[in-house]
């Protein structure tokens, strides 16, 4: 039985095939229209996935959406009665596109079906819940049979957060918070007021917490405010937030900007004003509360299941800081976050939902990410044809060789293997790779390759029989879910400025090492992805070290490159020094003069 | 949507039309309308964005009634509506409890 499950229209449209369970085929529609975070209808990847398997829209028994619309038009209009008359804009900006198409959501989706292909026959389209799909698609992946499953985001239908009760043949979903209480867009108005966007720059506003001082008076100070006078922490971990302080309720914006700088007695930062102290030591006091608040949830979550096994899912749970302070607790006995958990994973949720709902749970030990876009010899060859370039087909182990000599040599290498990651992080299929020992390589991939924010740290990956040697209390962690204190290093003095404590890392590994000693590291076995495992010990070879940087294959603004075509034109346009395409490999220096010429855009800010 | 055959049938009556009227009645307004048809004709370019502009201009037009038309409906209903909303107080907890078990897959509430 062939289902198809997607999610759309509100950010991160997603389409996933299982077939009698098994996941078949997982992929964000950024990867193919080239737009981060696009949130129209999946049409390019359902086109994909249908070609790919074979298949024709008639033969996919189930279409599963992945929430309930009718129930977010309820909140909608709740909501603008509610906040009426100053709701006004939001009801005149909404009411359009749902009286228009989205209220008849059966026919807006078989329109588009059909213009996909035109002898689509009509099937019911079924809709999950928007929560249940996070739920689904954490615990239907997971090495469990029975766990307590918690869901945060911004706001689903109604929910904000759920807890379930997962067993292989039933769930029951417990407690709900409902919105506007909303932990999710709470850490959003943080990011708004860090000068960050909305739904993309939350992960940048994490990694901006470590350059904050936790003694420092002005760190306590928002704490003590966000506290007082933005936000409710019950004991149970669910939050009453200040609407006063807060627009989106009714508005077009986020938060009343005017009552948050009077109340922090600090402006909203403008994205391209400079990063000051104040906003380091902001961003800590949010991360701070946000973890408060998560802890408390997970504690309540734990004495009403009394289950040994969780299942984190919703966006917040890719804070993967948070993710780290809730396992250190040591409240459950085993964790587990699948590498999609924002609203992209909610298309494999559903329809992974709707096929257990008549079917036992066989707990997964083996569930990879890498659920992608494939492309064969053939085609990469036709790709560098294509843009005349000189390449080598190399046997693998001299192609690794070759690659951990060059990282060794700290030369960045753009890494483009089999089928592409299911999920934001870029897990070693699509991957930038470099040394961590060079002390110069942080800011020469922040700003010649990635060209993004000089702050912004970057994740180890290593063998997990390995990475103990280097990193604290590890455990498998193979979707970069939670964050591990570096071995060795040492702290600097907080009297120094961002740019030289950042520039004296005292680390074995300082490109991978974050002002607090943390990093998000990937652990990898031979089975999870064999090729870059045994790139990684052949780098341990030439250095002494099983540890390599592992970026997404991507420049600021852009989604994950998905085709060879789009790998090479990021080679092009970047400082890279060499391209690994499957074994084929591509060094700048001999196609200099094609990389000069190429025509090279501005990116957007992200 | 009118396809591309029938357009250019309705055309043709068109054209046909006022050139009767321009000859049989003398309409002055006919002959105009006819050359302004010729001159778009000559130039497919700006004829095209002549066309794109029309219909930008129709659909702007058509949201901004539109608009008009829900703010009064906000006005009227809404905003009366809203002073029977009784706001939800919470002490200790923003949970509910719910003790669901079925999602029903059939429907999109």
């Amino acid at each position: 039985m062939y289902i198809l499950g997607f999610s759309a229209f509100y950010h991160d449209s997603a389409v996933a095939l299982i077939k009698d369970g098994k996941v078949l085929f997982a992929a964000q529609e950024e990867r193919f229209t080239r737009v981060k975070n696009d949130s129209s209808f999946p049409k390019n990847a359902i086109k994909f996935v249908l070609q790919e398997e074979g298949l024709t829209i008639n033969e996919i028994d189930h279409i599963v959406f992945y929430d309930k619309p009718w129930i977010k038009f309820e909140r909608i209009v709740e909501s603008v009665l509610s906040t009426s008359p100053r709701s006004l804009f939001q009801f005149l900006n909404a009411m359009p596109s749902w009286l228009g198409e989205k209220l008849n959501f059966r026919k807006l989706i078989r329109n588009k079906f059909v213009e996909l292909d035109k002898s689509y026959i009509e099937k019911k389209i079924l809709f999950s819940e928007h929560h249940f799909s996070h739920a689904a698609s954490t615990f239907y992946t997971s090495p469990f049979d029975e766990a307590c499953v918690v869901n945060i985001d911004g706001v689903g239908e109604w929910s904000t957060l759920t807890i379930y009760e997962f067993k292989k043949d039933s769930h029951k979903l417990l407690k709900q918070m409902n919105y506007p209480n909303s932990i999710g867009i709470l850490y959003s108005a943080f990011t708004y007021f860090c000068g960050f966007k909305i739904n993309s720059g939350e992960y940048k506003l994490m990694g901006l917490a470590p350059y904050g001082v936790q003694k420092n008076e002005r760190t306590q100070f928002f704490i003590q405010k966000i506290k007082e006078e933005l936000v409710t922490i019950h004991a149970d971990g669910s939050v009453r937030i200040n609407l006063d302080h807060f627009m989106y309720h009714y508005g077009n914006r986020t938060i009343n900007e005017r009552n948050w700088e009077r109340i922090f007695k600090l402006k909203t930062k403008n994205p391209d004003a400079e990063l000051t102290q104040d906003y380091c030591d902001f961003a800590l006091a949010a991360q701070i509360v946000t973890e408060e608040i998560l802890l408390k949830i997970i504690a309540h979550a734990k004495s009403i299941t009394s289950k040994e096994n969780l299942c984190l899912s919703g966006g917040v749970a890719l804070n993967c800081v948070a993710n780290s302070k809730i396992r250190s607790k040591n409240l459950f006995s085993n964790y587990w976050i699948h590498p999609s958990p924002g609203d992209a994973g909610g298309a494999l949720g559903a329809a992974l939902g709707y096929y257990y709902k008549d079917q036992d749970y066989k707990p997964n030990h083996n569930f990879s990410p890498y659920l992608g876009p494939s492309y064969s010899n053939k085609e990469i060859e036709q790709a560098l044809k294509k843009f005349k370039l000189k390449f080598e087909l190399l046997e693998q182990d001299s192609l690794l060789q070759t690659v951990a000599e060059l990282i060794n040599k700290n030369k960045v290498v753009g890494w483009f293997q089999g089928r592409l990651e299911w999920g934001p992080r870029a897990l070693g299929n699509r991957s930038i790779l470099a040394n961590p020992t060079s002390r110069d390589m942080q800011s020469k991939l922040n700003l010649a390759i990635k060209f993004r924010e000089g702050f912004r740290p970057f994740a180890p990956v290593s063998t997990y029989q390995d990475a103990q040697r280097y990193f604290e209390s590890v455990f498998d962690n193979p979707f970069m879910q939670y964050v591990h204190q570096v071995k060795g290093f040492v702290p600097s003095s907080t009297n120094q400025t961002l740019k030289e404590r950042l520039k004296n890392i005292n680390s074995p590994l300082p490109a991978i090492t974050h002002l607090d000693g943390s990093a998000r590291l990937q652990t990898v076995t031979e089975k999870q992805n064999e090729k870059l495992f045994k790139l990684i010990k052949y780098f341990e070879a030439v250095s002494g070290f099983p540890v390599l940087i592992n970026t997404s294959f991507n420049v600021r603004g852009e989604p994950i490159v998905n085709r060879p075509e789009e790998a090479i034109e990021c080679f092009l346009e970047t400082k890279m020094d060499l391209l690994v395409l499957d074994n084929f490999i591509i060094f700048k220096d001999e196609n200099l003069e094609i990389a000069n010429s190429f025509n090279k855009r501005k990116f957007a800010l992200d | 949507m009118i396809d591309l055959k029938s357009q250019s049938l309705i055309l043709k009556v068109l054209l046909i039309s006022h050139g009767v009227y321009f000859f049989k009645f003398d309409l002055k307004i006919s002959a105009y309308i006819i050359l302004a048809a010729i001159v778009l004709a000559m130039i497919p370019k700006f004829s095209s964005c002549v066309d794109v502009g029309i219909e930008k201009l129709v659909r702007t037009i058509g949201l901004g009634v539109f608009k008009i038309v829900l703010t009064l409906f906000y006005i009227l209903v809404f905003i009366p509506l809203s002073f029977f909303v009784t706001k939800k107080k919470t002490a200790n907890t923003s949970y509910e409890e719910i003790n669901k078990t079925e999602i029903n897959f059939e429907r999109p509430w």
